[in-house]
Order: structure tokens, then sequence, then C-alpha cells
């Protein structure tokens, strides 16, 4: 079996996928979990592939074109045949990025709302700092903070208190849907990673500080909606924050292998 | 007839009524035969309980309790445990899905690589 480290050209990285099945890599692979995002997701893949990243679809059950667009925008494609909720989507995705040899994952939504360019970001602080997790945080923007309904900002405040002390570092965004993992919670969310509403972020992310990885939050902005609307409701997200609390709090989430010193 | 033996007619009745509602659920496929066959004979055994209520009399006496109530927390509590054995099964077999859903989509994108790389003319 063939390894080889690759970092810089996009080129380069096509020719990778087509002539070994293992690859090592110090980039991250981007990926996109979309349900039904055929509005945006070429724009969204385009932009990561100029970057030279790596990006890997995970097309959860759409019945629109978006595979279709987001191959031919040049992504690799995963297509679940069920919906599975954005948690299963990433586990695929992760599973996927562990079986090449990607080191760390960058995850972005597909709705175009978080700004590319920020993935450098994230890719900056983590080497600096050798992180296992980085969480982009819209609310670091003060004013992003204003614009939520009062319920809504009650209930960021209460989940960030929460993955706060869980992860020993202030987190004000802990549904951020922007994130680098990299080995070895990469690994261990590839074994292990739930697909409930909340359980992909918030949770995982205070299941992540529990198991002693280290995180860090820095600012990303976040742009609107560019097309659709958010799939949850106001009372059906109040009933699912207050489970994941409980969740949490119980110590009912999954688990995953602490991390050695 | 007896306050008791109504309760108990009324107790068979809707054991066979339900009876019949889950075989309809199988003619139509909408049931596995083998929860089928476990929600007859549950049926059945309620069916038979309700005709022998005479006989639970001592235990409900001692639970301070007319024996067809007994009967019915009996079921009660039954129905309940069934519940919590159905939701177990139905997590273990989401879990399944889930993992056959993701090993799909890896063997896919694999399979297409694999073409990919045994036609180099299309690349």
């Amino acid at each position: 079996m063939l390894y080889f480290v690759r970092n810089s050209s996009v080129s380069s990285v096509s020719n990778a996928h087509q002539t070994t099945e293992f690859v090592v890599t110090t980039r991250p692979l981007v990926l996109v979990p979309a349900l039904n995002e055929q509005a945006t997701i070429a724009e969204v893949v385009r932009s990561i592939r100029d970057r030279g990243l790596d990006v890997v679809v995970i097309n959860d059950g759409s019945s629109d074109q978006t595979a279709e667009l987001a191959k031919n925008a040049g992504a690799v494609v995963l297509n679940l045949k069920v919906n599975l909720g954005v948690g299963g989507a990433l586990r695929c995705g992760f599973r996927y990025a562990v079986a090449q040899g990607y080191k760390s994952v960058v995850q972005i939504d597909a709705d175009g709302q978080h700004p590319v360019s920020h993935i450098q970001n994230l890719i900056d602080i983590t080497s600096a700092s050798s992180l296992h997790l980085v969480i982009g945080s819209r609310f670091r923007y003060e004013d992003v903070v204003m614009t939520l309904p009062t319920h809504r900002r009650f209930a960021m405040w209460l989940l960030g208190l929460i993955a706060s002390r869980a992860c020993k570092t202030k987190i004000t965004d802990s549904t951020s849907g922007f994130r680098l993992i990299s080995e070895p919670l990469l690994g261990e969310f590839a074994r292990s990673f739930p697909n409930h509403f909340l359980g992909d972020t918030f949770e995982a992310n205070v299941v992540a500080g529990r198991a002693g990885y280290k995180v860090k939050e820095i600012a990303a902005p976040i742009t609107d909606r560019k097309v659709g609307t958010s799939s949850s409701g106001a009372g059906r997200s109040i009933i699912l924050i207050a489970r994941s609390i409980l969740v949490v709090v119980f110590g009912l989430h999954f688990r995953i292998q602490k991390i050695t010193a | 007839m007896t306050q008791e033996n109504i309760q108990r007619l009324e107790l068979a009745v809707g054991c066979v009524l339900f009876a019949f509602v889950v075989l309809r659920f199988a003619k139509k496929g909408r049931i596995s035969f083998r929860y089928t066959t476990g929600w007859l004979v549950l049926c059945a055994l309620g069916v038979f309980a309700s005709l022998l209520i005479p006989m639970f009399a001592p235990v409900a006496e001692f639970l301070r309790l007319s024996p067809t109530v007994f009967l019915v927390v009996v079921a009660s509590i039954g129905s309940l445990l069934l519940f919590l054995q159905l939701t177990v099964s139905i997590s273990g077999t989401q879990r399944r899905v889930n993992k056959l859903a993701e090993e799909n989509a890896l063997l896919r994108e694999k399979l297409e690589r694999l073409e990919r790389l045994e036609r180099p003319s299309d690349n």
C-alpha cells in the first residue's frame, strides 16, 4: 500500500484520489453534510476546491440535485440512501476521512452561511496550538447575539455555559456547524457519534471536553441563509434543547476514549 | 349478570377486538410474523385471564384490589415492559440502519473510484 504526504496543489490532490486508496495528508478534509441544498452546494464546493482543499459532500438522502451538482463541482459525494440527520452524515464523513488517511476534518454547512475564507483560521489555530477541536463561533461578534430572540439567546447562553464547563474554555456557540476536528478525536468520532438533534454539536463538544481533548473557540462570522429556512421550529427546539441538557447533566451522552497524555 | 361478569366479558371482547386489529395489520404486511404471533398470544392470554378472573381473587384481595382491577394493573405493567422491549428493539434497528446506510455510501464511493481507475481514458 502506498503512503505519501500532500500539502499544496489541487491537481496533485485530484491525482492522489485516483491513484491510491490510502493517503496521509496534513491538509484537512472538508466535510459538507447536505440535505436538499441544490441552490447553494455547487458554489460552496467550488469555493472550497478553489482553496486547494479536498471536499466531501455527504448527501443525506436529498430528493433534489444536490449530489449531482456537488459531484460536478468537484466534490467526492457520499450518498446516504436514507436520511440519518447531520450527526449520521458526519459520522459517515469521519469514517471516510479516517479510512483515507486524513488527520483532520473541517465541518461546514452546505447553505453557504459560513465564509469559506475562514477555514484557514481554523487550520492556523489548530496547527499553532495542537488543538483537537476548534469551534467557529458566530457569537464572538456581539451584534449577532443581539439579533436572536430572547428565548434562543437564553438557550444558547445555557448551552454555552455547560459546554464551557466541560471544555474548560469559554464556548459561546456550542451549536456551531463550523468546526475543525483533528486526530485522535477524529478517530473517536468516527467510531461513535450521535445523530440526534444537538448530539452532533453541543453534546459532541461536551463529550470531547470531558474526555480531556483540547478545545478552543474562535470568532467566525456567519451570513444569512442564502436559500431556505432553518429546519427546527421554536417549540420543538426548546423541548430538544431541554432534552440535550438533561442528557449531558445526567451523563447519558455517548462515550469516547479519554485522551492519554 | 353481575358487575364482575360484565367486566370479565368486556375484557375478553376487548382482547378479541385487539386480536382482529393485529390480524388486519398482519394481512396488510405492516407487522412481521414474529410480532403478529407475539401479540396474538398476548390477546389469547388476555381472554383466558378474563375468564379465570376468580382465580386471582386471593392475590387481588391481598393487594386490596378487585380481581378485575388487579388484572388491568398486571396488563398495564406487562404493556409497559413490552413497550420498553420494543423501544430497545427499535433503537437497535435504528443503529443497524444507520450503519448500513453509512456502509452503503462508503462502498458506493469506493466502487465509483475503482471504476474511474479502470477507465483512465475518462479522466
